[in-house]
């Protein structure tokens, strides 16, 4: 629609000129003049409808170009949440399986550790002891907690392009 | 104090009858539970196993053991003392727990972890300080072989079970304990026994020594009159009856079979003997010259007068190291001529491995039948023999070298000696030689470690 108006644009203003040319030739009468004139408002009103046409266009287009970028943002957003997400989530799951477990173990090594407390002061706490050469050192109580050592965890994250898994020493915890 | 303490001997190695522990356990009265699974060279296997996966690196059949058996135990209060947890002590107590509490028992049993015997972790440390290991049987030092170590472990007695039973700990797991200490350590427990009461250490000690290889004092392996042990399929694994005074009797439950009798007892005492006077642990240098065996009824073998020495200052230290590969294959020659036959395969055989360019440091031809058991001292065959197995082996640093020879082996059928049979198990394995190294460690370097946890 707006190549039309374009097209109408050009022959007004090759008409206008030439109905401002002083150097008209004698055959060019008023009832020419009448029709520029009635042409120049039909041309205005093309030209405003032209840039309408171009403004609502671009509108348009604009709108589309945002709407295609909201979706791709959308898109992108989403896929990234959900990476995320999941990354989250498995990590969380790994972090809540591990800190699960931690907690079982500090929950009833607390528990227990109150009790042993009750029945043997100093719980917990090492001792050494040697018989000739040889030293010991005992530690006791503790619910799974005091002895050295822990577990492997397989923590499985997402690291932006792929799914890494590791192992992790979850240590035990000591009192 | 107990008048009389018994120790049941169950596994005498990890592979061992899995049935033996679940019987010593239910079919008559035991007070311990004693489960030897450690060779020499099972440490390192073991160290492969937990580079390969972290939570290995411990004997599994014995927390597929105490899943069978822990309820019976906590029932009847009986104690079970292990060296299962070979290079990952923590992660089977870990496992030992975890069956605990799977099968209810949680807060019922507890379970002593007894460490400090790994120490690969510090042999930088030794070799900055000055600390001289060598191997006490050639005297090559530990820096000749430092960066092939897959293992090194300290051999710890009876002391850290000791204080791990006065915890109260029902379930025992170490890494290197000695097999002795393992029957050792219930004794000192019950009766008092100072760590320096060197005769009835050594009482403990040979009793350990008794019992450690499983059924083999009770039938099992036994040349005196093996034909006549009864009831083999239900062989009795051994218990120790022991005494205050050092005095013990070595029987099996009633109604299972197998045999114990002097000879047995003898033969089981031959066992890795090195000096009779002087055999050296930990906890005790035991005089086996001392022991004194006595029928004591049926299945009943009396151990008394035992006398030891005071220990040394230094533990013993069981270190493995890579030390190449190794394939070995085998093929069956038939009669007529199967001792020529095989004979000629191995010279062929020897001529393709030459002719390739191959380098072994050893390359080694047994004659199954003939000659595998005795060597050069068995003798020519007899003429006629049915069948003999070469059996081929060579040992390298080239892996390469070594896998090519498993190639080498198959083509023997169709382009070697005639009537060939015994090859359905296809190209030999390629295996990664552990060679043992044996050295000694001051005590004062070494502190045992006894953590006691609840299930």
């Amino acid at each position: 629609m707006w190549h039309a108006n374009l097209i109408r644009l050009a022959f007004f203003v090759g008409i206008k000129n030439a109905a401002n040319n002083s150097s008209r030739p004698d055959y060019f009468d008023n009832s020419i003049l009448r029709e520029v004139k009635c042409m120049k408002s039909q041309a205005l009103f093309a030209l405003v409808a032209f840039f309408a046409t171009v403004l609502f266009s671009y509108g348009s287009a604009s709108a589309q170009v945002v709407e295609k970028t909201k979706e791709v943002t959308s898109k992108t957003t989403k896929a990234v949440v959900d990476s995320t997400k999941k990354a989250a989530s498995v990590t969380k799951d790994a972090t809540t399986a591990a800190a699960s477990k931690t907690k079982d173990v500090v929950t009833d090594s607390a528990d227990k550790t109150t009790d042993v407390a009750k029945d043997t002061a100093g719980a917990g706490k090492s001792k050494s002891q040697s018989f000739g050469k040889n030293t010991v050192t005992v530690t006791e109580n503790i619910a799974g907690q005091a002895y050295e050592g822990g577990k492997y965890l397989t923590v499985t994250t997402w690291d932006g392009t792929k799914w890494v898994s590791k192992q992790v020493w979850q240590p035990n915890k000591k009192q | 104090m107990k008048e009389r303490v018994r120790v049941a001997g169950g596994q005498g190695f990890w592979g061992d009858l899995l049935t033996a522990p679940v019987d010593q356990v239910r079919k008559g009265p035991i007070d311990y539970l004693m489960l030897d699974y450690l060779a020499e060279v099972t440490m390192s296997i073991l160290q492969k196993q937990r580079s390969r996966d972290p939570n290995a690196g411990y004997a599994r059949d014995f927390v597929s053991l105490m899943k069978e058996i822990l309820p019976d135990c906590v029932e009847k209060d009986i104690k079970v003392l292990s060296n299962a947890g070979g290079v990952n002590v923590s992660g089977c107590a870990e496992a030992i727990r975890e069956t605990a509490r799977d099968q209810g028992l949680a807060g019922k049993v507890k379970i002593g972890v007894v460490t400090g015997d790994d120490i690969l972790g510090r042999l930088e440390e030794f070799a900055e300080t000055g600390v001289d290991i060598k191997n006490m049987e050639t005297g090559e030092p530990l820096s000749a072989i430092r960066d092939k170590v897959q293992s090194a472990n300290v051999y710890l007695g009876a002391i850290g079970l000791v204080e791990a039973l006065s915890k109260g700990a029902q379930i025992i797991v170490g890494g290197r304990l000695t097999d002795t200490g393992l029957t050792l350590a219930p004794l000192m427990h019950e009766f008092g026994w100072t760590f320096d009461d060197w005769n009835r250490l050594s009482a403990g000690t040979i009793a350990g020594h008794i019992i450690e290889c499983g059924a083999q004092s009770s039938g099992g392996n036994c040349q005196y009159e093996w034909d006549k042990i009864p009831d083999m399929a239900n062989v009795g694994f051994p218990i120790v009856e022991a005494s205050p005074d050092g005095e013990f009797v070595i029987t099996k439950h009633e109604g299972t079979g197998g045999r114990v009798n002097v000879q047995s007892v003898k033969e089981q005492l031959l066992y890795e003997m090195g000096d009779p006077k002087a055999y050296i642990t930990p906890d005790v240098v035991a005089d086996f010259s001392s022991i004194r065996l006595a029928p004591d009824g049926e299945n009943r073998v009396k151990v008394f007068g035992i006398t030891g020495n005071p220990n040394t200052e230094f533990y013993k230290v069981s270190i493995a190291y890579s030390a190449g590969w190794k394939a070995v294959g085998t093929l069956v020659y038939a009669w007529p001529d199967a001792y020529e036959k095989a004979k000629a395969a191995d010279i062929i055989l020897r001529e393709r491995l030459e002719r390739l360019g191959l380098k072994f440091e050893l390359i080694l031809t047994e004659f199954v039948g003939i000659n595998a058991t005795h060597g050069h001292l068995a003798g020519e065959p007899p003429k006629d023999i049915p069948e003999t197995q070469l059996r081929f082996g060579v040992r390298g640093q080239s892996k390469a070298d070594v896998e090519r020879f498993t190639k080498e082996l198959a083509p023997l059928i169709l382009t070697g000696p005639p009537a060939v049979t015994g090859f359905a198990g296809g190209r030999p394995k390629v295996e990664e030689i552990m060679a043992y190294f044996p050295a000694l460690i001051p005590k004062d370097l070494i502190e045992t470690k006894v953590e006691i946890i609840e299930a």
